[in-house]
């Protein structure tokens, strides 16, 4: 396939080459805002660094803001660096700020440093009704023949009435366990005490993979996403507008592989300790406003390379022209009201402590 | 002084009086009696008579009226003159060819031959002087005594001296006719004009045109009036061609030598076009030359071309027109001696003419085209192995690998012409037009390990294809010198395959077949499609002002869908003295078929498609209007100015996909609104031995895509948005053996969308840094200029001539930003040989990190030089 570009990249070595170096344009320095707050979570990050036109740097001198309907709820001057995706230094700094912010709240997050000032001014979207969610489980068996059972999902999503609404569906898992402790033996943990009794040590909500290629709406081709095969969209953020269903109702039909809630991770466990495990799988609607969907759908492609020939790939696609709502700078903050939904798998007893028997019930 | 007044009075029998009292007088003058129908009209005044016969009295009387008068003794028999209708066709004497848009006139009563060299003209019976005229021809005056209507084909004699402004008569383009914004491209201009390589080009010679910009520099795209270039409805003889360019744009598929009249309509579009918003470019080709075989050869740095036509059999002409690139004939050769790449296109148009009379002619084209791009790689090699007995084997290993890449039109059509009675014309052309492109990987391994054999062969194949089978007919009425009315309707079924697929698996040990398997087959996304027309337009003449109002109404059906459209069409012609004519016009065109293109280049991968329940009809309404003056013999001036508006256009989306299939293109394309404005300029000398124009555009065109998926739902400029555009071309022939041309052309630059800081983004998956881009299509790029220059020399053979074309390409060597892209200046970091590093950027001249941008020039100067025989 990549050959056809070849036809073009021909020309190229026989043509001569000249550099222009266009004025720049804009501040030389301005500040860089990326965000996305969501409504459940009390502590926010606010990613700032200062855009240049030769690099982004490091923004550490700045004082960022956060007001919730024009009342100031948290300042800070602190923070933090933050590394990418390989461990890598990075330029931007994570600001946190601790906000209760509800769905509706007017949010304005200012941040102020050397270079000026820059404001954002943002709404939080309208709640979306909780989703109602049932499940069954399907026998599967894996390559090797093992029993690699699915929970299907079906989750009936009602639309916000009277206005046009996009959606993100997050899946999670959270797994509770308790440790039961007897007492008078505290071994050489310094943090038991002799008294004994049930102690909580895992608290855990994690990201699922669920599989939408059974779902027609989210994924009408019912394909999945193939890094060989980048122009295929698979809309593996679950992402939809209510453009087919305004004020009405769609269901959702989302699968993920039971083991992926039952996963353990790191937890040291004790043969005369008894345990006690509790499995639920979070819905989260998450309501968005229409840049800010629109510029995840068009960030979901950019990781691919075209061609892998960087002059191919440069004459062949556009470039992505972000959403900007960042005065005084650029950037993009946005604000997601988030609905959760709950499918609680119960609590089961463990006495001997093996988490590998999940329940096939 | 009283004998003199009454001396005048005498030499006039009446200062003015009626009619009827003027018959009286001459009654008692001469002593005659009239003696006529009494429903014969008689109205109305008369100047005074001054005959000094009765003869040159009733001359006098009765002139400018459609009275006839017979003098039989002492009775004058008055008669209402009779119409009779003059028709036939208009046809070079030397080769046959009927001659497209040539000035038939009789006194004041004019008309010009239709598309089929077609004339009608309705004319008192009686004596007259018939005129025809046309550019290229010499003037041939016929003396006809008209009784009845009557069927006279003229044949004009070829004389190159005679220029436009030496031919009177009503035009079909240009200033004479009644539509702005029709241009004609005469033959003189494709042929002469320098293009790269000295590759007569006719899509090229249009962009030489006011209003019509080119893409790349080098492409034959056309971009008319601030439209994409698959706005343009290409049509040979009537019939639609959905990619009318070889070589990524770099040559249109007409071969100039088959190619007899070109007309470009930008805006006033007649009524009997539709399908396209922005142009209608109607090419018409050689029907072949009735007075014996007659052809050409031509060798070029590229392409060898040939051409022959003539009579089979008294009322039977063809014309056959072939071209190929030098690269297709070392293919016969190459491929079987292991060349492991070439690229070549061909052409080859036929078509046959039979004359069954006065009154039928059909007509059968066919053309094909084709272009082929293939890679083929083989590779041996031989090693020892070890199996699990460590006992060694020999192993050979033989690795090929191919690459195909094919695409072209086919068009083919039956027409028939028949005049009903001199007034009626008629066409009716059933015509089938398809494209097709088809990409074909395969690799194959053979592996011999001492004599045990396998085989791994997989192969991939995708196609994209379109086609057309349409019935049309149309009509043209002519019941009086200054109407013509034209009407007709057409049917088309379209078939859409955007996407066809297949990846096949064939294994094979020891000679027994293990697996042949076809993993994945997809005849592709079928999407037909209906679409009909009728229209309806009346050119009528009204002294000095002309009108032609027209209603074109399209039902195109697809995906389950309707769209009807209704498309009112009005030019306005006024002259407002015998130099200057004032012009108006408005159209509504709609278009039901997209190509969906890259950014700049257009590759045979595109895709069209047609539209569906979620993608409607592209439409645009053009208001437009010019002043032109014609005071100056042998110049023209005009000045035109326009605005477009563009519904349901197409832009991809943000970071888009290079090669989607039909299952994702509507995902990854944006519907939305456009405007485009400007002004165009031309002077044009006609006459004399050198002739040419200078044209300058000014304009502007914009998009918004109010969904806010592309750029924020605000306004921006189309790619092509050129401010600017200067044409200047010359055609200067020095004598019968020498002739130049010249060529500059100048064009603001295009737009590209260029990053102007750094930043980063946020998606679902996390932080990235990004580079930051405020808009779409924010920067312009350099402009392009360019001066091609050409000559030719001729001599006469025994039989035909011999032209030697010299030309040169770019003079100056322009640096013209024929491929732009941007960059990051990095720095880059080598180990010596000595153990140190040493460390540049990419570009010196600016800070590491900054973005810039990189022009790449394809095309400098290029001599060429072809040889042509005609015989």
């Amino acid at each position: 396939m990549k050959k056809i570009y070849l036809i073009i990249a021909c020309f190229l070595p026989l043509s001569c080459e000249t550099a222009l170096f266009p004025d720049p344009v804009g501040p030389e320095r301005e500040i860089a805002l990326q965000a996305r707050i969501l409504t459940t979570d009390t502590l926010h990050t606010i990613h700032a660094a200062y855009s240049t036109h030769d690099a982004l740097e490091s923004a550490d001198d700045l004082t960022v803001a956060c007001y919730v309907n024009g009342k100031c709820m948290a300042v800070t001057s602190d923070s933090e660096p933050e590394t990418g995706s390989w461990g890598e230094e990075v330029a931007w700094r994570a600001y946190r700020l601790r906000a209760d912010i509800q769905p509706g709240d007017s949010v304005r997050i200012e941040a102020t440093g050397r270079e000026g000032s820059a404001i954002v001014r943002v709404k939080a979207p309208d709640a979306p009704p909780v989703p109602v969610v049932s499940v069954e489980k399907i026998p599967r068996k894996d390559g090797g023949g093992f029993d690699d059972p699915v929970y299907r999902f079906r989750i009936r999503v009602d639309d916000l009435s009277g206005q046009r609404n996009w959606y993100r569906m997050v899946t999670l898992g959270r797994q509770v366990v308790d440790e039961y402790r007897p007492e008078g033996h505290p071994l050489y943990l310094h943090d038991w005490t002799e008294e004994g009794g049930w102690f909580r040590v895992l608290d855990k909500t994690m990201d699922i993979q669920v599989d939408n290629t059974k779902d027609p709406f989210l994924n009408p081709d019912g394909r999945a996403a193939d890094s060989r095969n980048p122009d295929y969209l698979a809309n593996q953020y679950n992402m939809f507008s209510d453009e087919l269903f305004e004020d009405g109702t769609v269901n959702l039909t989302l699968e993920a592989r039971v083991r992926d809630y039952f996963k353990i991770d790191n937890l040291a466990t004790y043969s005369i300790c008894s345990y006690r495990r509790s499995i639920a799988a979070l819905f989260d609607l998450q309501s968005l406003s229409r840049e800010d969907y629109l510029n995840s759908r068009m960030l979901e492609m950019r990781y691919f390379s075209l061609t892998g020939v960087p002059y191919v790939d440069g004459l062949l696609s556009e470039d992505i022209v972000p959403p900007d709502n960042v005065e005084g700078g650029i950037g993009f903050v946005t604000v997601r009201s988030v609905s959760r939904a709950v499918c609680d798998f119960g609590e089961r007893e463990l006495p001997d402590g093996n988490f590998f028997d999940w329940p096939l019930e | 002084m009283l004998t003199a007044v009454l001396l005048l009075a005498s030499a006039a029998l009446w200062a003015q009086t009626t009619l009827k009292n003027g018959m009286a007088a001459l009654e008692e003058k001469y002593g005659v009696r009239f003696v006529y129908d009494a429903s014969l009209p008689l109205e109305g005044r008369v100047e005074s008579v001054t005959g000094t016969d009765l003869e040159e009295c009733l001359e006098q009387l009765f002139a400018g009226r459609d009275i006839r008068y017979e003098i039989k003794g002492n009775h004058v028999v008055l008669r209402k003159v009779r119409k009779v209708t003059l028709s036939g066709y208009v046809t070079d004497a030397s080769t046959g060819e009927t001659l497209i848009g040539a000035g038939v006139f009789s006194g004041n009563i004019g008309a010009v031959t239709n598309s089929y060299g077609f004339y009608s003209l309705t004319v008192p019976e009686g004596d007259i002087e018939l005129s025809v005229s046309y550019i290229g021809y010499g003037r041939k005056t016929l003396k006809l005594r008209l009784e009845k209507d009557w069927t006279q084909d003229v044949a004009l004699i070829p004389d190159a001296r005679i220029r436009a402004a030496e031919v009177t008569g009503w035009k079909d383009t240009g200033i004479g006719a009644t539509s702005l914004g029709a241009l004609e491209i005469p033959q003189s201009v494709i042929r002469r004009a320098p293009m790269l390589l000295g590759e007569a080009d006719v899509l090229k010679s249009l962009q030489l045109l006011p209003g019509v910009q080119s893409g790349s520099s080098g492409s034959s795209g056309l971009y008319v009036r601030g439209g994409g270039p698959d706005e343009n409805l290409i049509l040979m003889d009537g019939i639609p061609m959905y990619n009318g360019e070889h070589l990524l744009g770099l040559f249109s598929v007409f071969a100039p030598d088959a190619v007899k009249k070109v007309t470009l309509y930008k805006s006033s579009f007649p009524a009997r076009y539709g399908g396209r918003t922005s142009s209608i470019v109607d090419v018409r080709m050689n029907d072949g030359n009735a007075e014996g075989i007659h052809g050409s050869v031509t060798v070029g740095l590229l392409t060898e071309k040939a051409h022959v036509e003539g009579p089979i059999g008294p009322n039977t002409t063809f014309s056959l027109t072939g071209r190929v690139l030098h690269s297709g004939l070392v293919e016969l050769v190459g491929r079987p001696l292991g060349l492991p790449a070439n690229y070549f296109f061909y052409d080859v148009h036929a078509k046959v003419s039979h004359s069954f009379g006065p009154r039928d002619r059909v007509f059968a084209d066919y053309y094909r085209g084709k272009d082929y791009f293939r890679t083929d790689s083989q590779e041996y090699v031989f090693d020892h192995h070890y199996d699990d007995n460590y006992a060694a084997y020999d192993r050979y290993t033989d690795t090929r690998s191919q690459f195909r890449l094919r695409w072209g039109n086919t068009v083919a059509g039956l027409r028939w012409n028949h005049v009903f009675g001199g007034r009626l014309f008629s066409n009716t052309t059933l015509s089938w037009s398809g494209y097709r492109s088809n990409m074909l990987t395969m690799g194959e391994e053979n592996v011999d390990d001492d004599g045990y054999r396998t085989l791994t062969r997989n192969e991939f194949q995708y196609f994209t294809t379109i086609g057309d089978a349409t019935l049309r007919t149309d009509f043209e009425f002519t019941p009086s010198p200054a109407q013509t009315i034209r009407f007709g309707a057409g049917v088309t079924r379209h078939v859409f395959i955007p996407d066809g697929m297949s990846l096949s698996l064939r294994e094979e040990a020891d000679g027994k077949m293990v697996r042949d398997t076809l993993l994945h087959r997809s005849a592709g996304t079928y999407m037909p499609g209906w679409e009909a027309s009728v229209y309806l337009e009346d050119e009528i003449s009204l002294g000095r002002v002309s009108l032609n109002p027209g209603l074109h109404f399209a039902l195109f059906s697809a995906s389950g869908k309707n769209y009807p459209s209704f498309q009112p069409r009005l030019s306005a012609r006024w002259a407002v003295t015998d130099s200057w004519t004032l012009k108006a016009g408005y159209s509504r065109m709609a278009q039901y078929v997209h190509r969906l293109p890259f950014a700049r280049v257009n590759l045979p991968t595109d895709i069209w498609v047609p539209v569906t329940d979620r993608i409607p009809p592209q439409e645009s309404d053009q208001w437009s209007t010019g002043v032109y003056y014609t005071g100056i013999p042998g110049w023209s001036l005009s000045a035109e100015v326009y605005y477009k508006d563009l519904r349901n256009i197409l832009e991809f989306r943000n970071n888009r996909l290079v090669f989607s299939g039909a299952d994702q293109w509507e995902k990854t394309i944006a519907t939305g609104i456009g405007r485009a404005y400007g002004a165009e300029w031309l002077v044009e000398k006609t006459a004399g031995n050198l002739t040419g124009w200078l044209s300058y555009t000014l304009s502007r065109s914009e998009r918004r895509i109010p969904d806010g998926s592309i750029n924020d739902g605000r306004w921006f400029p189309y790619v092509n948005d050129r401010r600017h555009k200067i044409s200047v071309y010359g055609d200067y022939t020095l004598n019968d053996r020498i002739d130049f041309s010249a060529t500059w052309q100048f064009a603001s630059g295009d737009r590209m969308t260029l990053p102007t800081r750094h930043s980063f983004t946020m998606g679902e998956d996390g932080l990235q840094e990004q580079l930051y881009i405020p808009s779409r299509n924010n920067w312009t790029v350099p402009p392009t200029h360019r001066l091609d220059v050409s000559v030719n020399f001729r001599k006469k053979k025994a039989r035909g001539e011999r032209v030697w074309n010299v030309g040169v390409y770019n003079l100056y060597a322009a640096r013209n930003p024929d491929f732009m892209i941007y960059n990051e200046n990095r720095r880059w970091t080598r180990t010596l040989p000595d153990g140190t590093t040493q460390s540049s950027l990419d570009q010196e001249e600016i800070p590491e990190g900054r973005i810039y941008a990189i022009k790449r020039s394809v095309f400098s100067v290029l001599p060429s030089v072809s040889y042509t025989r005609t015989f």
